[in-house]
């Protein structure tokens, strides 16, 4: 059979692989657009002895208990200005310390309950530092 | 025909549409990519030195140092720490006036310890520890209180660093009853000790945390200097410890940083402050900096100092010592030596030195 010159020739399977490849390039962005929105968002991250308890997102105001040795109740909240942060609401650790830490509501900040060898701290989204000195 | 079946007659012109869309479509994607934040900073941390400590590098390769880095911390621990039965520290503090050989990370330190002791005209001084063994700052205590008046006169006497006697390889307190504690000063040698080791084995880009006292090692990736924020003791409009009730119904939210200082290449950004390690006693906050004239907590108008240096164990020393000048010497012991501070007032002025490079947060 010929063919006009102003068409070209395709086979069945070009066309199954140019449709996988434009299936996988609408799958493959919808997963980057969402993987982006999660990397984007600060989330709380508990560690207690140096292993990983839980992480939660800074967006969702919650109470988190952590019983260990002792036990630390941590608070994401929103403040009266509306920007979430975290703080200590209470512990019964001996020193009390980690309830009196002002609270944390950017990224790369920590509090630290060291009897209960615990760490609260803010990491992902956009942080204002790269570090805090305190 | 069979294979004419399996071909279609696809036109230039649509061909060139659809191989344009997908192009875009395959570009949109690469886009997308591109939004996803580059792996995220590794961070190793470990509970030593009595604080948290951590190791941030910003590659995979970099993660075993990072690593190895935090048990070098632990080791320098074990020989500095007074708390530990057999280091260099709590074997010179057991030697009643014997000269005792000890590793040359400790002779280096306590040579600087006594420097910082002639800095401040004996203001700082690592000999202070049968004093401060008195006092118990410790979160693990629950029983926090002040030590008896006597019992402080009497081990005052045994405070002077200039009977310290450092030689080569061995050290001696010649005082009688003299005891080191080098809470004030050991964690900054170390950390600079930590970044000498990552900058040996050619790690480029890292950040050492020991508890608040930040050193940044080498330029980040990016080639935007690095961002050290400080964090803002007076987050509900006291010194905390002094307004533990009401926390919750705060009306007026203020930064939970001061500011933020930019910095390029490896330095030290260090802070002392009189509300980190404390406790209450009739309303009054009882602070870890210890005067080593009275014995008692120093009496200064600061309630922080943040120094950029370019060595750890500097910044611990200006800072120390800033703490109990109080802000009208500190400002002055700083500009005449240009050294670059910010300075947080007990009424929450703040006064930057040096050509600092300084942003207060809003």
């Amino acid at each position: 059979m010929k063919i006009k010159k102003t068409a070209l020739q395709i086979r069945t399977a070009d066309v199954i692989l140019t449709a996988a490849l434009f299936v996988g390039a609408v799958i493959g962005a919808f997963f980057a657009a969402n993987a982006g929105v999660y990397a984007d968002d600060a989330r709380v991250t508990v560690t207690v002895g140096g292993e990983l308890y839980g992480v939660y997102a800074l967006s969702e105001a919650q109470e988190i208990v952590v019983d260990k040795t002792y036990e630390n109740v941590i608070m994401i909240e929103e403040d009266s200005s509306g920007r979430m942060r975290v703080r200590m609401k209470s512990a019964d650790c001996p020193g009390q310390d980690c309830v009196h830490r002002p609270p944390i509501d950017r990224t790369g900040q920590s509090i630290v309950c060291l009897p209960n060898m615990l760490s609260v701290e803010i990491r992902g989204g956009e942080g204002d530092a790269d570090a805090y000195t305190y | 025909m069979k294979r004419d079946k399996e071909i279609i007659k696809f036109p230039k012109v649509q061909f060139a549409i659809f191989t344009v869309l997908l192009i875009f479509l395959l570009s949109d994607l690469s886009a997308c990519g591109g939004t996803v934040p580059e792996s995220e900073p590794i961070s190793k941390t470990a509970f030593l030195l009595d604080t948290m400590c951590s190791v941030t590098v910003y590659t995979k390769d970099d993660a075993r140092y990072a690593e190895e880095a935090l048990a070098l911390c632990a080791e320098y621990e074990q020989l500095l720490s007074r708390t530990v039965a057999d280091s260099d520290i709590s074997r010179i503090n057991a030697a009643n006036g014997r000269a005792v050989a000890v590793s040359q990370a400790t002779i280096e330190l306590l040579n600087k310890a006594v420097y910082y002791g002639e800095l401040s005209d004996g203001g700082f001084d690592v000999s202070i520890g049968a004093v401060s063994s008195l006092w118990d700052f410790s979160s693990a205590s629950a029983e926090r209180s002040i030590p008896d008046e006597g019992e402080i006169a009497a081990k005052l006497t045994s405070v002077n660093f200039k009977d310290i006697e450092v030689t080569e390889n061995t050290i001696r307190l010649t005082r009688p009853g003299a005891q080191l504690d080098l809470g004030g000063i050991a964690k900054g040698y170390i950390a600079d000790r930590l970044a000498a080791f990552l900058t040996e084995s050619g790690v480029k880009t890292a950040l050492i945390d020991l508890g608040g006292n930040v050193v940044t090692v080498g330029e980040k990736a990016d080639g935007t200097p690095w961002k050290v924020g400080v964090r803002n003791p007076f987050t509900f409009g006291a010194p905390v410890g002094e307004n533990s009730e009401g926390r919750e119904n705060a009306e007026d939210p203020v930064s939970t940083i001061l500011g933020t200082i930019t910095v390029s290449g490896t330095k030290s950004i260090g802070t002392s402050g009189t509300y980190e390690r404390y406790f209450m006693q009739n309303g009054v906050r009882y602070h870890h900096i210890l005067d080593p004239v009275t014995g008692f907590p120093a009496e200064t108008d600061l309630a922080g100092v943040t120094v950029v240096t370019d060595l750890s164990v500097d910044g611990e020393g200006f800072t120390t010592t800033c703490i109990l000048l109080g802000s009208v010497a500190a400002q002055q012991f700083l500009e005449e030596n240009h050294i670059q501070a910010v300075l947080l007032k007990e009424d929450g002025t703040v006064i930057t030195t040096g050509d600092i490079d300084y942003v207060t947060a809003r």
